[in-house]
């Protein structure tokens, strides 16, 4: 074997990650942090695609309802975050138990048909929302606050976000080892034997998709500390498409791959709508070139190469 | 000897199409029980009937007097039920060691536990163990996807093996082995015969003979033979359905 | 709510039904035959309402218009399944739905390159601009009625393709079995081709039906889109008797929800939950049935 160069790869991009508040000014901060937001609520899609084996267009459910749910008790008088996170990602769990139950009952094209049809649900309920700004949305008057991190200034926020990032992708890696990691990619390996083996596939899909759930409504949480700004299109298929191109511009079943496809996409959106107001047209067909030419995201591609034969890293 | 597995006038049909007719069949406690029958008389269908992959249209199953048609398959799992598949069915992105593993971590009915895989050392003892058992020495880190067809069919019986069952359901076992790859197999359901209660569905006449205790025949759905091995070879009927014309498909 | 409104809202609801058939027609024929999800097909209703209303802006033809969206938007779906389509057919959900979604980012594009942000309109044409009464004291907009013909006559179009010719039979197989079609000789890949030229025709006319109902705008195929894939799957996926059936309900109950939930429980929250009543529905239908009211053959 080749001496595997992921590690080093990895350890480099969290030093230049944890240095970058320090080097690069306001600007940058603020589009570092959507980057790694984006790149949580991406790592928890590719949880539910890559290991649960399932296809959910409906995540950005738990993204909108993680960002509305702290923005409204944020302005209810609720600011500690310790008091208001956990509140929220519960919510979130029940929410993703409720709504899994329902759409786990069946499977692949409808199983992505009814996971489409919650989050445009949710999409018309915000939009609907007279007191919440309807289309327009609404901004948040503070941020969270947390004991001894002054979450106000930016760089704070920033390195929170990096650490609580770095935090989800242990905890994957972590799930990832374990019978119940096990258990849930056995089941999309095979369902048949698992069930032949005495282990209720319902169970593992049911807990896998209120966990990659949690995940991503705590990017929306940070969503809403970091824009301080909500709208509905928050929920809907359109940031559904986004996260998964996100997924699959790094690579979908690695722990980086989604991360830097988010970098790269909100990079892209950011650099693209600086030259030209049809930057969409340019993300379309990118898109569709990615999926034709490429096999793989660029992040897998490259962790091959740097890593031997397993693309999991 | 006692019955552990029976089905009382099972049928299943799909739309007009009827695979198992009023099915009455008793496996005794500790006996090898073959299952033939020519292509397409729902052998397969039965074996995921009694496991609980298919759901009847109509009649029971019992295992160990106990009515267990409605149960899903992974509750029949529970209580002692192992199958194998006619066609590989297995983790292609695990080891055959980390499939074992989970296998033997299933016994206690779920896989909620969040320790470290790896860290489960006496069970990987066991799985190698098995492994050795069935003739996988060596490769129990191998990625399934990376095996080879024979060593596919090994893996499918140590999984089953690894559920300590009380009723092991083959499924053409030997389906595809070359002929040294089916001597060991046989010798190997040998050495399980007794220990195990047994349904093997096995087209190979040779293995079926040196094997079961009792024969059972299928054709077009129907049981139309339960014997021992030398009344099924002069039962007439069953020469009918073999070797005559009128096998419908 | 008077009788005369009930009947005015039933029809409307009907017909907005049919459209969503001729969208869901398209969708479910590429899905039974090619198992290809197509979220590119809401671009097509779209492009054709723009194609028409710049053919009409030029000429001042209402036939040239509708000839030419019809064709060009045939053709186009015709190409794209050449280029983009075709090497999809083998690869899994996630890659078809994303590289159709770009599709759909790029066609949006494209649209507000070309024709700007702010709506377009097409005017009803005078012969069918004023009312006639349907039932006695029940006023109808004849441009409405004419639609539902020209609705009616497109799936009829359908049916004696699918049912009469040849290319029909042969669709018909290639859904249900498609080893056994090749086996036989039959060109599948052509007559995939002719599906997407088929579908988008029918996408077409549903976009042209809508486009002097509607303000013609960039991402206007979108929420159809949604609404197909729900009568869909409402329907059961694949097949086309499931899309009529499911179409007809999840046009009259969302029309009958945007007038009588407000009413119901307000002005506000019903209107909120209006907008939500065909997901509600839908949910409801997979609770009860997985998949779907009808089972399709595959
Ligand atoms: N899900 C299904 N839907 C419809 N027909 C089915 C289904 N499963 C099996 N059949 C039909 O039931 C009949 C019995 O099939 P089965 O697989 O049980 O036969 P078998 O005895 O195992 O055959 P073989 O020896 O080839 O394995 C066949 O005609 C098959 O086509
Ligand atoms: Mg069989």
């Amino acid at each position: 074997m080749t001496r595997d160069l992921r590690w080093p790869a990895f350890v480099l991009l969290a030093a230049t990650a944890f240095a970058l508040p320090f080097i690069g000014d306001s600007y940058i901060v603020q589009l570092a942090t959507r980057m790694l937001i984006f790149g949580m609520a991406a790592l928890g899609i590719d949880f539910f695609l890559a290991y649960v084996g399932q296809l959910s267009l409906g995540h950005t459910i738990f993204l909108a309802s993680g960002a509305y749910l702290t923005a409204l008790l944020t302005m209810a008088g609720l600011e500690s975050a310790l008091l208001v996170w956990p509140i929220v990602l519960l919510g979130v769990a029940l929410l993703a138990l409720a709504a899994g139950m329902l759409a786990l009952r069946t499977g692949g094209l409808y199983f992505i048909m009814i996971t489409l049809a919650f989050t445009q649900m949710l999409f018309f309920f915000l939009q609907s929302q007279r007191g919440l700004g309807g289309d327009e949305g609404f901004s948040v008057p503070q941020r969270n606050t947390l004991p001894l991190l002054d979450l106000s200034d930016p760089r704070n926020l920033y390195l929170l976000v990096l650490v609580l990032l770095l935090g989800v992708i242990g905890l994957i890696a972590w799930i990832r080892a374990t019978p119940f990691g096990a258990a849930i990619e056995a089941c999309r390996d095979n369902a048949q034997r698992l069930s032949a083996m005495g282990l209720d596939p319902y169970g593992y899909r049911l807990s896998g998709f209120v966990f990659s759930a949690v995940i991503v409504g705590l990017a929306g949480i940070l969503y809403t500390n970091n824009t301080l700004y909500l709208t509905p299109a928050l929920s809907g298929w359109y940031l559904s498409g986004e996260l998964l191109m996100m997924v699959i511009l790094g690579g979908s079943g690695s722990l980086l791959g989604p991360v830097l496809g988010a970098a790269l996409f909100v990079l892209l959106q950011e650099q693209l709508s600086h030259i030209t107001p049809h930057w969409m047209a340019g993300l379309g067909a990118l898109l569709v070139a990615r999926v034709m030419l490429m096999k793989d995201g660029f992040w897998n591609v490259l962790a091959r190469r740097l890593g031997g034969d397993d693309s999991h890293s | 000897m006692t019955a552990i597995l029976e089905t009382r006038a099972l049928r299943k049909s799909f739309g007009g199409l009827v695979v198992t007719r009023d099915v009455d069949l008793t496996l005794e406690e500790g006996e090898t029980h073959a299952l033939i029958g020519p292509n397409g008389a729902g052998k397969t269908s039965l074996v995921n009937l009694l496991s609980g992959t298919l759901s009847p249209t109509a009649g029971d199953v019992l295992l160990a007097g106990e009515i267990i048609t409605r149960l899903p398959s992974h509750r029949r799992a529970r209580r002692g039920l192992a199958r194998t598949f006619q066609i590989s069915t297995l983790f292609d992105s695990f080891t055959a060691e980390k499939s074992l593993v989970l296998a033997l971590l299933a016994r206690q009915g779920h896989c909620y536990r969040l320790g470290r895989m790896a860290g489960f050392s006496c069970l990987r003892d066991e799985a190698r163990r098995l492994l050795d058992l069935v003739g996988l020495t060596g490769r129990n880190l191998v990625p399934t996807a990376s095996m080879s067809h024979g060593e596919h069919r090994q893996l499918e019986l140590a999984l089953a093996l690894a559920a300590s069952p009380k009723v092991m359901l083959l499924d053409e076992p030997m389906a595809g082995l070359g002929g040294e790859e089916t001597a060991k197999m046989i010798e190997l359901l040998r050495s399980l015969r007794g220990r195990y209660t047994i349904l093997l569905v096995e087209h190979d006449m040779d293995a079926v003979f040196a094997l079961a205790d009792r024969i059972s025949v299928l054709a077009e759905g129907r049981l139309i033979a339960t014997g021992s091995p030398a009344d099924i070879r002069s039962n007439a009927g069953v020469r009918q359905a073999y070797f005559g014309d009128d096998d419908g498909d | 709510m008077t009788i005369a409104l009930l009947v005015e809202q039933l029809i409307n609801g009907l017909q907005q039904g049919l459209m969503l058939f001729l969208m869901a027609a398209g969708v479910t024929l590429v899905f039974g035959i090619m198992r290809l999800i197509n979220l590119a097909h809401g671009s097509m209703f779209m492009l054709a309402a723009y194609v028409a209303v710049a053919v009409f802006a030029a000429t001042d033809s209402y036939l040239l218009a509708f000839i030419v969206a019809l064709a060009g938007i045939s053709v186009l779906a015709m190409l794209l399944e050449l280029a983009i389509f075709r090497p999809l057919y083998a690869r899994g959900h996630l890659d078809q739905l994303l590289a159709s979604f770009g599709l759909v980012l790029v066609f949006n594009e494209i649209a507000v390159m070309v024709w700007g942000r702010e709506p377009l309109y097409l005017s009803i044409p005078p012969l069918l601009s004023g009312q006639v009464e349907i039932l006695p004291g029940v006023p109808y907009p004849v441009y409405r009625l004419a639609v539902s013909a020209l609705a009616i006559a497109a799936g009829l179009g359908l049916w004696l393709i699918l049912s009469r010719t040849r290319l029909g039979m042969q669709m018909r197989g290639g859904a249900e079995r498609r080893e056994v079609m090749e086996a036989m000789g039959v060109n599948i890949r052509a007559i995939a081709t002719m599906v997407f030229g088929i579908g988008a025709c029918l996408a077409g006319v549903a976009g042209l039906m809508t486009a002097p109902i509607m303000p013609v705008q960039s991402g206007m195929g979108d929420p159809i889109l949604i609404l197909t894939l729900v009568v869909m799957i409402i329907g059961g996926v694949g097949s086309l008797r499931g899309a009529l059936i499911a179409a007809l309900i999840v046009g009259v109950v969302d029309t009958f929800g945007r007038i009588l939930l407000p009413q119901l429980i307000g002005l506000n929250a019903g209107s909120a939950l209006s907008n939500m009543v065909i997901y509600v529905l839908m949910a409801v239908v997979l609770v009860i049935r997985p998949t779907g009211l009808v089972r399709s053959a595959t």
